[in-house]
């Protein structure tokens, strides 16, 4: 038997603008919903951070009441992560661990009170060794890492068993499989040619043997980042997945089916590539020590979250800290992606908490000043880099 | 009595630090200028000295430690009658630059303090910090309760204005005495001995042949601090030629109104066909820096508001924003007594000046920046006005990119 596990990873970072939510529900949430409404006996995991649970919850209740459905009748396998989609290795272990709590939680509190996952996803796929343990410590079964970069370290992509690191099962993620599908704007007119192109690459690779291959996606692929794989492309993918050889598994089955081999992964995240490996860069799309703005965002980050730790009594205020670490704010200060507001945004939220944090001392303003002064400094290279970058568009 | 005719001369002194001031700076400047001005008027026998001295530089004298001396040296030099203490904005902004409102605050807060730190419940002169000016400021001024102030003579040839010399304007009953911009400028242009200074004056009395005045104001720190030793070379100079002197006098402000060969001649009447770039019912608007190529180009506060400069630009932008979000804000309400004293204390005018053409020091103009926006965080936080904050969060990335160009270009003009 030939099993695929397709994940969808479904993510808003928590300070999203409501009618940006309001339009990737209506591009991918809600048509994804019914798809998988329709389809009951298909089994597809998915993880959806808690940050976007709230906004559905608020924003769109209808799509979540259907999550949760399929999800309450086995059909969707959700996993744990990051609530506010921290970057892991980049954060302290106690604060994975937060976030992680505070994901199963809230989920608990606003999606379904059974919600107890078995599997973790690292957002982003950003994965070091560290973290293994730490899941297999608060009571996970397995996670996943990309398989992208092992090649490079001549680690080979198993199909027919599972590696393992400090005991608990690491799925690698096919970076070819996934990458194809989320970059697939107009390659497979229908649902079904993408379906029987997989079945026909898994043959040729495992030949007749049993194996799998999991795949994981941003669920806003469908829909929202591509017009073309749209609800009619879900549909006919779904119905193809129903009616081919190829089976569609829960990661958390896929576990218990195949045999597990401890192996060393290296750090990596699904975005990471050779010349990140060779600089030893692996996480440069959110912290590059080649990037002067990442450093600052680093810089600021790290101060705001002392100041908060050192008042680790005051919730509040821990929630605001917990939620300024989404990840986006330093994918848009990478190199390939860089967008000055989306930046500032994080930014200045962090200044927002920060300021918090002095009127909580009593409006001790001395408290922050060198919070303020890396604030400058950091807006100024944005600018900079703004200007930089829009000489070289003009020119 | 003495046929001499008089020659009466004032010295308006500012002393003003803004609370941003760093621990070693204002050291220093205590040390090098207020103390010994303040232990030469205690210690002179002749003469009166105008004052103004600012809530924010007590602020400040209170966090380096030195609080109670200044206190002391101030209230033995009132006690004597050595001293005209002037009132003024609490926290030096450039008052017609802010919405009245925020002007009577900033007045009813220095009438607070004066009173609670040094025992002063008169109202006599009010020193409009800079000397920035505007009409509408003298309603306000003169329902407080306030006798006199002063305003810069600078600009007024340009609007047909004479200067007086042996009378004083009064509008509405409001004395307005007019600052020697020649005289207040020169004695910073080069170091000039208190007894020239003394002659200087003596000379022109024995021209004018009658009772005259002459106002010099400057900020306190000129003497020592800007101008080392100065009031050494030139107060105690001055102070020891004029008692020998038979006809310059050092007096106060306020002893002009009670000279009876000064007298008060009504509002200021205009040479005809002579007007400036402004409208004006009194004085043009004008500050202690204002040059008529200033008023030409419609800069009436060139080192605090100066048209085409980005930086002053968007520092008024962030101001305005501000104080536009707070407005109708109860303030009597004690969870946003906080936002109040930020309010009342992030527009003070140095963050302003140090963004001008003619000075230039960017860390100075952050802090300006950073306390304007600590004003700002909390106002959005109280109101719930994030737009607000966000339109806040746009003007300070404009700042920070122009600070940033205007310090690439100082940069290039220092190397060229």
């Amino acid at each position: 038997m030939k099993y695929v596990a397709l994940l969808l990873h479904m993510y808003q970072p928590p300070i999203q603008r409501p009618e940006i939510v309001d339009q990737v529900v209506q591009d991918t949430y809600d048509p994804l919903s019914r798809q998988l409404a329709e389809f009951p006996t298909l089994k597809l995991s998915a993880n959806i951070n808690f940050s976007l649970i709230r906004h559905l919850h608020s924003l769109a209740p209808d799509t979540l009441n259907r999550i949760r459905d399929c999800y309450e009748s086995g059909a969707l396998e959700i996993t744990s992560s990051g609530a506010y989609h921290p970057i892991f290795p980049l954060i302290s272990e106690v604060e994975v661990e937060r976030q992680l709590r505070k994901n199963d939680e809230g989920m608990r509190q606003f999606f379904s009170s059974r919600f107890a996952p078995e599997g973790v996803f690292p957002p982003e796929l950003a994965y070091h060794d560290n973290l293994p343990d730490l899941f297999r410590r608060l009571g996970y079964r397995w996670t996943l890492a990309d398989d992208g970069t092992m090649s490079y370290y001549g680690i080979d992509v198993p199909y027919d068993d599972i590696y393992t690191s400090h005991g608990i099962p690491v799925f690698l993620r096919s970076n070819h499989w996934s990458n194809k599908l989320a970059d697939a704007q107009y390659v497979w007119r229908h649902g079904k040619d993408f379906v029987e192109e997989l079945a026909r690459g898994m043959k040729s690779w495992i030949g007749e043997r049993d194996g799998y291959i999991v795949i994981a996606l941003d669920g806003e692929t469908f829909g929202h980042h591509r017009r073309s794989l749209n609800e009619s492309f879900l549909r006919e993918m779904f119905e193809a997945f129903h009616n081919c050889d190829l089976r569609l598994a829960h990661l958390s089955e896929l576990s218990r089916i195949f045999p597990h081999r401890p192996q060393f992964l290296p750090p990596s995240s699904w975005s990471t590539d050779l010349a990140g490996v060779i600089n030893r860069d692996y996480f440069s799309w959110w912290k590059s020590p080649q990037n002067r703005v990442h450093t600052l965002q680093w810089e600021l980050t790290d101060y705001v979250a002392a100041k908060v730790n050192d008042l680790a009594a005051h919730e509040e205020l821990r929630d605001e800290m917990d939620q300024a670490l989404y990840s986006c704010q330093y994918w848009w200060a990478s190199f390939w992606r860089f967008n000055a507001d989306e930046v500032c945004k994080g930014v200045f939220n962090l200044m927002r908490i920060l300021h918090h944090v002095a009127e909580i001392h009593g409006d001790r303003y001395d408290e922050l000043a060198e919070g303020e002064r890396i604030c400058r400094e950091l807006i100024t290279e944005i600018e900079l880099e703004h200007n930089r970058r829009q000489h070289e568009q003009q020119s | 009595m003495s046929s001499n005719p008089k020659a009466y001369v004032c010295f308006v002194l500012d002393f003003y630090q803004p609370t941003t001031q760093t621990t070693n700076v204002a050291k220093k400047i205590v040390e090098e200028a207020y103390f010994p001005i303040l232990r030469l008027i205690n210690t002179s026998d002749h003469g009166r000295f105008t004052i103004s001295i600012t809530q924010s530089l007590f602020q400040v004298l209170h966090r380096i430690g030195y609080e109670e001396e200044v206190r002391q040296l101030l209230r033995q030099a009132l006690d004597n009658e050595r001293l005209d203490l002037a009132h003024s904005g609490a926290y030096h902004s450039v008052l017609p630059l802010l919405p009245i409102d925020e002007v009577r605050r900033q007045i009813e807060l220095d009438l607070a303090f004066k009173k609670e730190q040094l025992a002063i419940d008169s109202r006599a002169g009010f020193f409009l910090p800079e000397l920035c000016y505007d009409d509408k400021l003298l309603p306000l001024i003169q329902e407080m309760g306030f006798k006199w102030t002063l305003v810069d003579d600078q600009l007024a040839g340009l609007y047909g204005i004479t200067v007086p010399t042996s009378n004083i304007y009064h509008v509405n009953g409001l004395s307005v005495f007019m600052r020697s911009s020649l005289w207040s400028n020169a004695l910073t242009s080069k170091h000039w001995s208190g007894l020239a200074f003394v002659r200087h004056l003596e000379r022109h009395a024995e021209q004018l042949g009658r009772d005259s005045y002459t106002i010099v104001s400057l900020s306190a720190e000129t003497f020592g601090h800007h101008m080392p030793w100065y009031h050494e070379t030139f107060l105690k100079d001055m102070l020891f030629a004029a008692t020998n002197s038979v006809s310059v006098e050092l007096c106060a402000v306020s002893d002009l109104l009670n000279k009876h060969k000064i007298r008060q001649t009504g509002t200021p009447v205009r040479e005809a066909g002579k007007t400036g770039r402004f409208t004006c019912t009194w004085f043009p608007p004008s500050s202690w820096a204002t040059s008529a190529d200033d008023d030409r180009r419609g800069d009436s506060y060139p080192h605090w508001r100066s048209r085409g400069n980005p930086i002053h630009d968007y520092l008024w932008q962030l101001t305005e924003l501000i104080l536009d979000s707070c407005r109708g804000m109860d303030f009597g309400e004690p969870r946003n007594a906080a936002l109040r004293n930020l309010l009342d204390q992030s527009f003070y005018s140095c963050q302003y000046y140090w963004a001008s053409i003619w000075f230039w020091n960017p860390e100075l103009v952050y802090l300006g920046i950073d306390l304007q926006m600590r004003a700002l965080y909390k106002c959005a936080r109280l109101t719930g006005n994030l737009d607000a904050l966000a339109q806040g969060e746009r003007i300070y990335r404009n700042l920070m990119r122009n600070i940033h160009v205007r310090q690439v270009e100082e940069k290039g003009k220092r190397r060229s």
